[in-house]
């Protein structure tokens, strides 16, 4: 367990060196200039404004976490692929050290990083949150907060697993195309069609869940009613033509709560999670056969 | 009899290229033996299939055909915790400082941290790095990374050496402190297993030597047998030609070469008297007559391995 954690800290030393700590300012000042307008101006309505703010906060944190996946993708896509490139693999794997110990310090390293980086964005968050005057629902952002980490385990540790074999931009590549899958799977399964149902199906098996946002509702701010017209804020039929409001959901309005089945929930978190694991475990079975060609 | 640290036998190692993965042989049927407390030498052109050879006994490989048994038994992960392997080229984190470097690999050796606090400033004064300890090691010059390279395979103190080109890049002061710290090791007792272009080096450190062509050893011998007396006689002579040759019939001897009316004769210890009585009674000039040079290492690589 040593060596794995010797690991580890050299690859968060080595992300910190590698000036991705950039990543966490740019992030910042996303945040900020997101809230910008809600500070300025109120739309005419200081309870769209209200409702605005809140939703600039929970929006925000929303993209964070969204950067932190795409973090730990990245990250895991480069993990044994630039270790082979510059060669430093040779003297790490030249000591008592099981290939699967190597990916496993990666993997647990990343994931370390990663959720450094959530907590950073997520006290952001919460100072935003107070001087914007919001306030968390505190079991939906829990929820969140647990999607985002499992995330961040079963897409780093799926694109770790494919950086075995992949070139790093193919291994990120083909992980970026995994979190898009399941909204095709979902499409497939629905479908009328038996062989693109059964192709649905089967793919239901292959490919996980995969990552579920519910930051929208960590901070309840519904729009007031009649705002900018029929629909509230950003519902006009702005594009002209035909109105098609009848088909477009509602937003929630004044007193409606997020609709959340927490078993449901917590289901496909552990399903993801064994994914992760499964994925990770065949990066190792790949990793421990594999010829390290080294020049 | 010495114990066989390395033993490696009918190794084949082929890669795949191409598209239609056609298989290129980097190492065919080899087979060596390094016994305990010796310092072998492994030398050959680029692309012999040295590196690769290494890089099965450390396991980065898997052999196509073949054994490796490092220590007696199957290589594996546990030989490689008595194994010290210094790189050709040696690349570590560019964040680390140069007693980071060998705090980090010393502690995958399983090194304890008081022991690495212990072992790491006398290594890092060995290797004539003392004063640059707190150096990142990216700004060290070719030499300076060389030998922090040797540090960190000398580092757990292991049985076995296995050093890949250690003298390439040095300056002369710093391949002597390297080929120093190479004797000192074979006094100590370790096994060493040495990787080199550099001829010289191999003549001044090693017992043994494997040369390998193509992936095939091609010639394996002590390096006793280079530094003996030769007991055979070079004879110059001049005004040579076909009538003289001739008058020589019956005598023991051999050309070793006849250009125009020169010739160079050579003959045993025993045979030189009558020979050169013969000589001064024919009309030639007889020119040096010295001891035969046997062959250095360099002329058997050349013979061997060398297209000359």
């Amino acid at each position: 367990m040593e060596r794995i954690l010797l690991v580890a800290r050299n690859v968060f030393r080595s992300i910190l060196h590698g000036r991705l700590v950039y990543l966490w300012l740019a992030g910042i000042l996303l945040m900020f200039l997101r809230a910008v307008p809600t500070l300025f101006f109120n739309f005419g309505n200081e309870a769209l404004q209200s409702a605005m703010r809140k939703r600039a906060v929970s929006g925000g944190l929303d993209t964070w976490s969204t950067l932190c996946i795409a973090l730990a993708i990245f990250l895991g896509a480069m993990a044994v692929g630039t270790e082979i490139n510059k060669k430093t693999i040779v003297t790490v794997l030249a000591r008592p050290l099981h290939r699967w110990e190597f990916l496993l310090g990666k993997w647990i390293g990343i994931q370390c990083f990663a959720i450094v980086s959530l907590v950073v964005g997520l006290i952001v968050s919460f100072g935003l949150s107070r001087y914007l005057g919001a306030q968390f629902e505190s079991s939906v952002l829990m929820l969140s907060l647990a999607h985002t980490a499992v995330a961040i385990l079963l897409y780093s540790g799926l694109a770790i697993a494919l950086s075995t074999l992949l070139t790093p931009g193919v291994a990120g590549a083909l992980t970026i195309l995994m979190v898009f899958l399941p909204s095709l799977v979902t499409l497939l399964v629905n479908d009328t069609d038996s062989r693109y149902h059964a192709a649905g199906v089967t793919l239901n098996y292959v490919i996980p869940g995969g990552y579920t946002s519910h930051y929208a509702d960590t901070i309840p701010a519904p729009l007031p009613p009649n705002v900018f017209g029929r629909g509230g804020f950003g519902r006009g039929n702005r594009g002209g033509g035909v109105d098609r409001g009848g088909d477009i959901p509602p937003i929630p309005q004044a007193g409606s709560a997020p609709q959340i089945d927490y078993n449901v929930e917590t289901k496909v978190l552990l399903k993801n999670v064994g994914y992760g694991a499964v994925f990770f475990g065949l990066g190792c079975l790949i990793f421990r056969r594999r010829d390290l060609r080294l020049g | 009899m010495a114990e066989a640290v390395i033993e490696i036998d009918g190794l084949v190692k082929s890669y795949r290229t191409g598209l239609r993965r056609t298989p290129v042989f980097a190492v065919k049927k080899l087979s060596l033996k390094v016994t305990a407390g010796s310092i072998v030498a492994f030398v050959g052109p680029n692309g012999a299939g040295k590196t690769t050879t290494i890089h099965t006994l450390l396991g980065f490989l898997k052999p196509d055909a073949g054994s490796v048994r490092l220590f007696g038994k199957a290589a594996d992960t546990s030989s490689l915790r008595r194994i010290g392997y210094q790189p050709e080229i040696f690349n570590t984190y560019p964040f680390y400082k140069a007693n980071e470097v060998l705090q980090y690999y010393g502690q995958l050796s399983g090194m304890a941290s008081s022991d690495l606090h212990q072992a790491i400033p006398p290594l890092l004064d060995r290797m004539g790095l003392a004063d640059a300890a707190n150096r990142k090691a990216v700004t060290f010059s070719k030499g300076m990374n060389q030998r922090l390279g040797l540090a960190q395979a000398l580092l757990h103190d292991p049985e076995l050496l296995i050093l890949d080109e250690p003298t390439s890049g040095l300056d002369p002061e710093g391949r002597r402190l390297v080929l120093d710290i190479i004797r000192e090791e074979k006094a100590r007792g370790r096994t060493i297993f040495l990787s080199s272009h550099i001829l010289s080096d191999v003549e001044r450190t090693c017992d043994e030597v494997f040369m390998v062509r193509q992936g095939e050893i091609v010639f394996a011998e002590h390096l006793s047998a280079f530094a003996g007396q030769s007991q055979q006689w070079e004879i110059e002579v001049s005004a040579w030609d076909v009538a003289v040759k001739g008058q020589l019939i019956g005598l023991n001897f051999t050309f070793l070469s006849e250009v125009g009316d020169k010739a160079l004769l050579l003959c045993s210890s025993e045979s030189k008297r009558d020979l050169l009585h013969k000589l001064t009674e024919l009309p030639v000039e007889v020119g040096t007559v010295q001891r035969h040079r046997g062959a250095t290492l360099e002329d058997t690589y050349m013979k061997f391995v060398g297209k000359g």
